[in-house]
């Protein structure tokens, strides 16, 4: 070959390559407008405006809707989360938390008195109740897409970037905990606000998850970091409740079932089994019979990978070590209906859903089939029996189908989009009990205490 | 819009391309890469590209007036002072004026001055001393003024190295302006290395400025009230380690820029001259900066140094210059006072290299190379944290004096993940794929297969390249653009 036509070759290829990689980027049908592994809405194409022309945000919104568009975006992603790989370059995308302090634990709450009357500093929504739960619309289970699980941490307060960061030991990861003293006493106020609100009308129950990093990680391991102590923080917490608080302590119930199935190794969620510990530890609370584990009907669902894997850039050490979703449901006929995040009402649904089918990174819908804002669920085989308002984040969905066994109702609030509150709920339906059911990861957000806050009435 | 970005690779460059080579005439080609520099500039700056647009105006009709003057010395110098004082008063007022007002306030122990929030417009530091040294070299009679207010506009603000250098002078493409063809060599060649300097930016120095950011703390977190007690806490090897990362990225990232310049330029048929030539090869700071930022450091020699008398006015004098040059050095990169220590420190390496150690060091082996890397990666740490708080603390961590550990679990686990990717960059620093594809080069004339083997490589590698590049770019999730302060 000559060397001018060995050039001219070499241009072609060029040349075809570049074209076809433009073809490709303006097939706008081929452009995905959300992201399954990422679990959110891409980028959209930015609405024009002289404003936003004159300051550079629409052309910056067109480069950024343009890239994060990209057709197969998520399987050039995952390709490129191989690359990193292959090259060792995904640690910083799993962020690094090295040294990072919470605020300091107090050993003794303080001597005023417990925060209960703050006032609500985010707007009230009482007025925006949302109707009555049962029936507008009738949809058939299969129609149903379950909104994707989200990541508790996003939103926390103070030093946001450092505690992002997951720490990935053997096939697991683990969500770094730092206590954040204004958003833990914001939560035991919203609590406390509850049991002021409800004296004598229901009775409270509080119970604060513990996350794995304080539970199922090695214990060498966990002595080198600087992260916060759960339990103690919990203590500070339930020190901070008033007597109207039944507080259903579970941290060293979930430490004595450490060498068990409690935690995903691929997401930030507690499984089926942990709740299910913590679920006893609520009834003995109760004081009434839970439900036995070997009586309830089992399912899993394999090829789970959670937000830990997402978050760590697809970690092969966990991508090849994908968990398994196993539900529990006791004995018992049980229905549900529940209203999503666009307001549409659902009715006569399984409690459970079956995930087989679902993309890998949706496997935990299988519990009460998502994040919903609003869900009741109603035990059929019990003419009469007591009810439960189960106020909660997405740690709530696993343990919330073990309550059909001693409820005839279970009212469920997801209190991030819930807009009314649960007093109301409670003077509607004469409900007997209340749970409030968090992950400590969310009371280091003052943003979402706040909002519990805000949903207790 | 910056080059590695999508909208760039898989729409501006593409249409550009076409275009460009659509049309015929050097006049039409002129006018393809005129609008598209403009709609580049605008893309980002969708008000500054006036300022681009004015200056560019005014050097180009001072410059005008300096020729029309040439035998008139006053007013020749009238219309250089002038030029002068506007360009360097418009980069004074976007750059320096909130600078130069604080550090007012802080002299007279008040706040009564204010100055209003500007943004910086990007590259103004380019385009600005790009006009600047068209303006001289037309007032020293080194090269006639353009008739053409467009030739002018579309020196200063030619997309290819308009906002990241390098800083080509006038007299480098002034011919190239109105005659230049592109031949298949120079268009291979300008792809080869446009692909290059792509992958630098978007594979290697994306993720070392991510491992960096991660390890000290991110550029936009820097001034949060926390990230001081972060960089405190964080342990020896955790800072040793960012910074050795930050000082991959910043060659890697700034150098790929004029690579991808140069590389645009061939294709264009227009010639830029090297900016970068390997400078953590060096032996002592006075090499390393003239492998460093090429075009930087030949415009405050040609343009200050010498003008201030260079070494020709005794050795006092010789010192004094240098002293301006490198604090001006260093207040071109940012104005903030860590930029002018950062220069001030090179000052200092370079007068004791100059009267002091040079001769021994350059007697040395390994020692000098220790030597140099060890002063500039010190430097970095200056340059990376415009607070004097956070370079202390840095400085202090590293040598465990914040009470910090030496490592832990988790940088520990970090660092051994990067090391091969760490081996990389450091290849990339080097010139040894630029040897190795001389080796093959060579091979290539030698035998059939070495021919076959070095031209499959050439034809392959800028696509591999490429589509590594457009793959790490997919979602966009860390791509900093480090010259916003330039």
């Amino acid at each position: 070959m000559k060397n001018n036509s060995y050039l001219l070759v070499k241009i072609m290829v060029a040349g075809v390559a570049l074209t076809a990689l433009t073809f490709l980027a303006f097939i706008f049908p081929l452009r995905p407008t959300e992201s399954l592994t990422e679990k959110r809405k891409l980028a959209e194409f930015p609405k024009f405006s002289f404003s936003s022309l004159f300051s550079g945000e629409y052309f910056s919104g067109v480069s950024a809707w343009f890239s994060d568009t990209v057709p197969y975006r998520d399987d050039l992603t995952a390709l490129n989360a191989k690359l990193q790989h292959l090259l060792g370059t995904n640690a910083a995308v799993a962020g690094f938390n090295e040294g990072a302090k919470g605020d300091d634990i107090p050993d003794v709450p303080p001597e005023t008195e417990p925060p209960a009357s703050l006032p609500a500093d985010a707007s009230e929504t009482s007025d925006a109740l949302t109707e009555a739960p049962l029936a507008s619309e009738t949809v058939s289970e299969t129609e149903i897409e379950t909104e994707p699980e989200s990541s508790e941490d996003e939103e926390v307060t103070g030093a946001v970037q450092k505690f992002s960061a997951i720490l990935v030991y053997g096939d697991a990861g683990y969500e770094y905990y730092n206590f954040v003293q204004d958003a833990s006493e914001r939560y035991s106020a919203a609590v406390n606000r509850a049991g002021e609100v409800l004296a004598g009308k229901a009775k409270v129950y509080d119970m604060i998850i513990p996350t794995s990093i304080d539970v199922t990680l090695n214990k060498t391991v966990r002595a080198s970091l600087s992260v916060s102590d759960q339990k103690k923080a919990i203590n500070y917490m339930e020190s901070l409740l008033s007597d109207k608080i039944t507080k259903v302590s579970i941290f060293d119930t979930m430490v004595e079932h450490k060498n068990e199935y409690i935690y995903y190794r691929t997401d930030h969620h507690w499984t089926g089994l942990g709740a299910y510990y913590a679920y006893v530890k609520f009834c003995e609370a109760k004081g009434v019979q839970p439900v036995k584990l070997e009586d309830c009907v089992y399912k899993a669902y394999d090829g789970f990978l959670g937000t830990f894997y997402t978050d760590s850039g697809s970690d092969p050490a966990l991508g090849n070590n994908p968990d398994v979703v196993e539900t529990y449901m006791p004995p018992v006929n049980a229905t549900m209906t529940f209203t999503d995040m666009s307001g549409k009402t659902y009715s006569g649904m399984s409690v459970l859903y079956d995930a087989t089918t679902n993309n890998a990174h949706f496997k935990y819908s299988a519990f009460i089939w998502g994040d919903n804002p609003y869900s009741v669920i109603e035990n059929l085989d019990m003419a009469e029996g007591e009810s439960l308002l189960l106020i909660k984040e997405s740690f709530g969905n696993a343990i919330a189908p073990l309550f059909t066994y001693n409820y005839k109702y279970i009212y469920v609030m997801d209190y991030r989009y819930y807009e009314g509150t649960a007093a109301a709920l409670v003077d509607r339906y004469g409900i007997n009990d209340m749970l409030f059911c968090n992950n400590i990861s969310m009371t280091r957000a003052m943003s979402q205490t706040n909002s519990l806050y805000n949903r207790v009435g | 819009m910056v080059f590695s970005s999508l909208i760039f690779l898989l729409a501006f460059l593409p249409l550009n391309l076409f275009c460009y080579f659509f049309v015929d005439s050097i006049k039409a080609r002129n006018t393809v890469l005129l609008v598209f520099s403009l709609i580049f500039y605008a893309w980002g700056e969708p008000v500054f590209v006036l300022i681009l647009i004015g200056m560019s105006f005014f050097c180009w009709l001072f410059s005008l007036y300096i020729e029309k003057y040439a035998e008139n010395k006053t007013g020749k110098k009238l219309f250089m002072a002038l030029a002068v004082v506007f360009c360097l008063g418009t980069i004074g007022f976007f750059k320096y004026g909130g600078f130069i007002t604080e550090n007012l306030n802080a002299v007279i122990g008040s706040d009564a001055l204010s100055f209003p929030k500007t943004t910086l417009p990007i590259g103004i530091s380019f385009y600005t001393f790009q006009l600047l040294t068209y303006v001289a070299d037309v007032y020293r009679g080194e090269v006639p003024a353009q008739k053409k207010y467009a030739r002018v506009l579309l020196y200063a603000g030619l997309f290819h190295q308009c906002i990241a250098g390098p800083i080509v002078r006038y007299g480098d493409i002034e011919n190239e302006l109105t005659e230049r063809s592109s031949d298949l060599q120079s268009i291979s060649a300008g792809f080869s290395r446009f692909c290059a300097g792509l992958a630098k930016k978007a594979v290697l120095a994306n993720a070392c400025g991510a491992a960096s950011d991660a390890l000290l703390v991110a550029d936009s977190a820097v001034l949060d009230a926390s990230s001081l007690s972060v960089l405190q806490s964080r342990s020896a090897l955790t800072l040793w380690a960012g910074m050795a990362f930050y000082m991959l990225q910043i060659y890697l990232d700034f150098s790929a820029y004029s690579d991808m310049a140069i590389g645009l330029g061939l294709i264009c048929g227009l010639h830029y001259k090297e900016n970068f030539d390997y400078p953590y090869i060096s032996s002592s700071v006075t090499e390393f900066w003239r492998r460093w930022h090429i075009s930087l450091g030949t415009f405050f020699r040609d343009y200050v140094y010498i003008p201030l008398g260079g070494n020709r006015k005794g050795t006092a004098r010789q010192i004094f210059n240098l002293g301006v040059v490198w604090a001006l050095t260093g207040l071109w990169h940012g104005a903030s006072w860590n930029f002018v220590l950062w220069g001030l420190y090179f000052f200092i390496f370079l007068v004791l290299e100059k009267f002091v150690f040079g001769k021994f060091l350059e007697k040395t082996k390994a020692l000098k190379h220790i030597y140099l890397l060890a002063v500039v990666y010190f430097g970095w740490v200056l340059f990376r944290f415009t607070e004097t708080s956070h370079v202390g603390a840095v400085l202090r961590g590293m040598f465990c004096l914040n009470k910090n550990p030496l490592s832990t679990f988790e940088s520990r686990k970090f660092v051994f993940g990067y090391v091969l990717f760490f081996i990389i960059c450091v290849i990339a620093c080097t010139p040894v794929v630029k040897v190795a594809s001389e080796i093959l080069n060579r091979k290539a004339k030698e035998s059939r297969l070495g021919l076959y083997i070095a031209r499959t490589v050439d034809v392959a590698l800028p696509v591999v390249l490429l589509l590594l590049s457009v793959l790490s770019l997919v979602g966009d999730s860390y791509n900093p653009f480090l010259y916003f302060r330039f």
